[in-house]
């Protein structure tokens, strides 16, 4: 059984909450369920901006198709224009068109209703209990959201919505009849956003400080965790600026807590020397680098995978940091936890790369594997040492040192972003190359430890095809979900990306014919593969026009 | 303040800000703007922040603004205006600019005049560039899901300053822009609203006339319906309630003198007048959490300034 929904309207005409309450309905029914909505860099006005739901009854990973949905609710002219033809039933505002021109057409007095109810502003209820008829799901789960959104506080309100929305609903029923069965199927299940999701496995991971700037789409990382990291031990800080948010958090991680910062693409070019600094000093900083359509201001609330090549090497000089980037929003759970265990664990920063299409999306999570969640924080010494012989950056074979904290008994060093010795002194007054040559090889020895701790990039699909799409991040969400249609086809998504677990990788990549699916315009993944692995692709998929791929454009595309 | 216009039939026609842009109903900002470009006149570039005003204004293939219009990042409009206005400055020297005195008009909101872009705004003032700096403030990051910026008030919700027990809302005051800026010393700063039309106009005027002398400032509150959570026809009423109140006051910076001017002058000799600041608290979502007591705490906190305020009048008068 499965469903998809379009919800359109203008932007600040409820499109946004309506998207939101069916999503939830149909995950507390126990459906699992994805949400993606498309808007633009405004607050009100784009008539047709969309929120795409996907229900299904069993497990999905993306929004599906662009080329067609099962029902458009409509709440304005425009809306019904640019989206009907794509539609098999349309929920419309009767008010907007008189008589309906096909089949399918279901138009409810949603102005009327609304105003009947109370309040112009619940038209967009009116459409949810419209939908809800229609689909044969009844009251009760919108009813229960309602009134917890609206509280006691609200009780008025929220008795006026669900009155407005079974309004709706007898109204659609009594023209289309019902139309579907969506009964109770299990379980309520819990619905999370990708920027949740990097959030919530960044407060089970321990993180205890967020610092950021406002950029769409890293902002939900921190409106979340401003409002639930607080109840966990976790601070929330918003800085000045980028440079600000990541000094601060390299300030925090020097001082002994985990500590993250969040941002897009410029943003992140802001935090560059910051990356570079924390690098130098050997501390361990997580950030969140959310992608959307750049160069510049680009596509402000667009997805786009184009920052990869920046992302393996931000900031000047040479130096170890590490690349992760969850590829389903679970996924985003444990990639923070692994994020803030490699960043201790080897004294580096690690970028943890998503981009819109993820951190906007919703969906349901099913099992959460709470083995990923244990917390290992490397060399750090909490106990006190001889301060004559500790040596903050000691020579190692792995090239990772005893780290202390500030407040170590014994720990005192100098951390600084000039070029020093294995105490942390200074040695730019003099020309030392023996040293330097020392103290660069232990930073970027610490790669080949890494590697080891890089998972192989993950294989799905069939085994033994003979085609194979190469993917990373967000594009595997909808390439999971034709894998289940498309027997012909495996995939290789990469996920711990640099450094290159290159063994694994190669072994992944051997032996079939690749198709690289990116959402940039060069085919970045394909061209850190070439120069790391000297592998060829044998056709390269790509889009750079600010949407993600569909399940059913990717059927057409490989 | 240089009294240009002395009534609103004395204001300029001409509109140079279109309609049809994207800016919300009810927009304070965008009532600025309107004013602004008006008040400037045709020869004027305006060197815009990123921010609502950008965002609202540029719709790729439209654009609300009839004027030659600049806009970079986030961080670097003054950085930017100092450019172009050295460039008019060079092309003048060489003979080559033709057209005449060109007002160089730098456009931005709080977050990137009391954030991100202070740095670039200090260095402007410093240098000296002949440039109008305009701060239209609507208290937060709008455009990007408001967000707190250094210009939020206390205890005012906004995305990143949830309202709870612990907290409630911005823990931080507001900063003092006026004072930092009247801190580089410059010829000319002042604030004012969208509800006080005349008397913002003519600092319009009055800061690009003493742009000839070196760098000038005028900070303009501009409410925000969506932002500030009130009903979208309240906007005018809510900068008005913002002066009234003492919240807001209005003064300028003129060579080194300070003047309050009415209706703050009025407030501040007689405090009588002022209105209370609950009636402007209440008509706002974003103080709908707050109890009387930390009413009252707001309320002190503005009687302080005007005090201050007053004080600073009194003293460079």
């Amino acid at each position: 059984m499965e469903l998809t929904v379009r919800i359109s309207g203008a932007q600040g005409e409820g499109v946004e909450s309506a998207g939101r309450l069916t999503a939830l309905v149909f995950s507390r029914l126990g459906y699992h369920v994805f949400a993606y909505r498309q808007y633009a860099s405004i607050i009100k006005g784009n008539p047709t901006m969309f929120y795409q739901i996907r229900v299904s009854d069993s497990k999905i990973y993306s929004h599906g198709r662009w080329g067609s949905y099962d029902v458009l609710v409509a709440l304005n002219k425009n809306a019904l224009a640019a989206h009907e033809d794509k539609a098999t039933y349309v929920i419309y505002d009767s008010a907007d068109r008189a008589t309906p021109k096909g089949k399918g057409e279901v138009p409810v007095p949603l102005t009327d209703l609304a105003l009947k109810a109370g309040n112009k502003i619940m038209r967009n209820t009116v459409a949810i209990g419209a939908l809800l008829g229609l689909l044969g799901v009844g009251l009760g789960p919108l009813a229960d959201l309602i009134r917890a959104e609206f509280g006691e506080k609200g009780e008025k309100i929220a008795e006026q919505n669900i009155q407005a929305a079974q309004m709706g609903l007898d109204a659609a029923q009594k023209l289309a009849g019902i139309k579907a069965e969506f009964a109770k199927r299990g379980e309520p299940k819990v619905l999370m956003s990708g920027a949740e999701a990097l959030a919530i496995g960044s407060l089970l991971s321990g993180m205890r400080l967020y610092v950021a700037y406002p950029m769409t789409p890293a902002s939900p990382i921190m409106h979340f965790l401003a409002e639930v990291g607080p109840k966990f031990g976790a601070a929330v800080v918003q800085a000045e600026d980028e440079i600000a948010a990541i000094n601060m958090t390299i300030g925090a991680a020097y001082a002994g807590v985990r500590a993250a910062t969040g941002t897009s693409g410029g943003g992140f070019d802001l935090m560059h020397e910051g990356l570079g600094l924390a690098a130098m000093i050997e501390t361990p900083v997580v950030v969140f680098l959310s992608q959307r359509g750049g160069p510049s201001t680009g596509l402000p609330t667009e997805t786009e995978q184009s920052d990869l090549l920046m992302s393996l090497s931000p900031s000047h000089g040479e130096y170890p940091h590490v690349v992760i980037a969850p590829y389903t929003i679970e996924d985003g759970l444990y990639a923070a936890a692994k994020a803030f265990n490699i960043a201790e664990k080897y004294q580096v920063p690690v970028i943890v790369a998503t981009d819109l299409y993820f951190n906007e999306a919703l969906t349901t999570i099913d099992d959460v594997d709470w083995s990923k969640f244990k917390i290992e924080r490397g060399e750090l010494v909490t106990s006190p040492v001889v301060w004559e012989e500790y040596k903050r950056y000691k020579l190692t074979e792995t090239g990772v040192s005893p780290r202390t904290i500030p407040g170590v008994p014994g720990g005192m060093h100098i951390a600084t972003s000039d070029e020093h010795d294995e105490r942390g002194d200074v040695i730019t007054d003099r020309h030392v190359p023996e040293l330097r040559k020392a103290m660069h090889e232990k930073r970027l020895r610490k790669l080949k430890a890494i590697e080891e701790d890089m998972a192989a990039p993950v294989v799905a699909g069939s085994a033994g095809t003979s085609m194979a799409l190469l993917a990373w991040g967000s594009t595997a969400m909808p390439i999971l979900d034709l894998l289940s249609v498309r027997r012909d086809l495996s995939a290789v998504i990469f996920r711990d990306i640099y450094p290159l677990n290159k063994e694994a990788a190669a072994k992944a990549l051997g032996g079939v014919k690749l198709i690289d699916v990116e959402v940039n315009h060069e085919g970045q993944l394909a061209l850190y593969l070439k120069r790391e692995l000297g592998v060829d692709v044998d056709r390269k998929v790509l889009k750079w026009w600010g949407e993600p791929f569909s399940v059913d454009e990717l059927m057409e595309l490989v | 303040m240089k009294v240009v216009y002395r009534a609103i039939w004395d204001l300029p026609v001409e509109e140079l800000f279109a309609s049809g842009h994207r800016a919300c109903a009810g927009c304070g900002p965008a009532i600025a703007m309107r004013w602004i470009t008006k008040a400037a006149g045709p020869n004027t570039i305006v060197v815009n922040a990123t921010g609502c005003m950008e965002v609202t204004t540029t719709q790729y293939p439209e654009t609300a603004w009839m004027l030659p219009y600049l806009h970079v990042a986030f961080e670097n409009a003054a950085a930017a205006a100092s450019g172009i206005e050295a460039a008019i400055r060079t092309l003048s020297a060489k003979g080559l600019w033709r057209a005449g005195k060109t007002n160089v008009i730098v456009i931005a909101g709080d977050g990137g005049t009391y954030d991100i872009g202070l740095q670039a705004l200090s260095g402007m003032l410093e240098r000296g560039h002949h440039v109008l700096y305009i701060l239209y403030d609507n208290e937060a990051y709008m455009n990007t899901g408001i967000q707190r910026s250094g210009a939020t008030p206390k205890y005012a919700w906004t995305t990143t300053t949830p309202v709870g027990k612990a907290i409630r809302g911005k823990v931080q005051e507001k900063k003092d822009i006026m004072g930092i800026v009247m801190a580089h010393r410059v010829p000319y700063a002042a604030t004012a609203t969208i509800a006080n039309l005349l008397d913002m106009t003519n600092k319009i005027k009055t800061a690009l006339e003493y742009t000839e002398e070196g760098p000038t400032f005028l900070h303009i509150l501009a409410p925000c319906p969506p932002g500030w959570r009130y009903p979208e026809e309240l906007t005018v009423e809510m900068a008005r309630l913002a002066v009234e109140t003492g919240y807001f006051p209005l003064y300028e910076y003129d060579h080194g003198k300070v003047r309050l001017n009415p209706p703050t002058s009025q407030i501040a000799a007689d405090p009588k007048r002022k209105k209370p600041l609950r009636d402007w608290l209440k008509l706002q979502g974003r103080f709908a959490h707050l109890t009387d007591a930390e009413i009252a705490e707001l309320e002190r906190e503005v009687a302080a300034n005007l005090a201050y305020l007053s004080a600073l009048a009194k003293a460079f008068s």
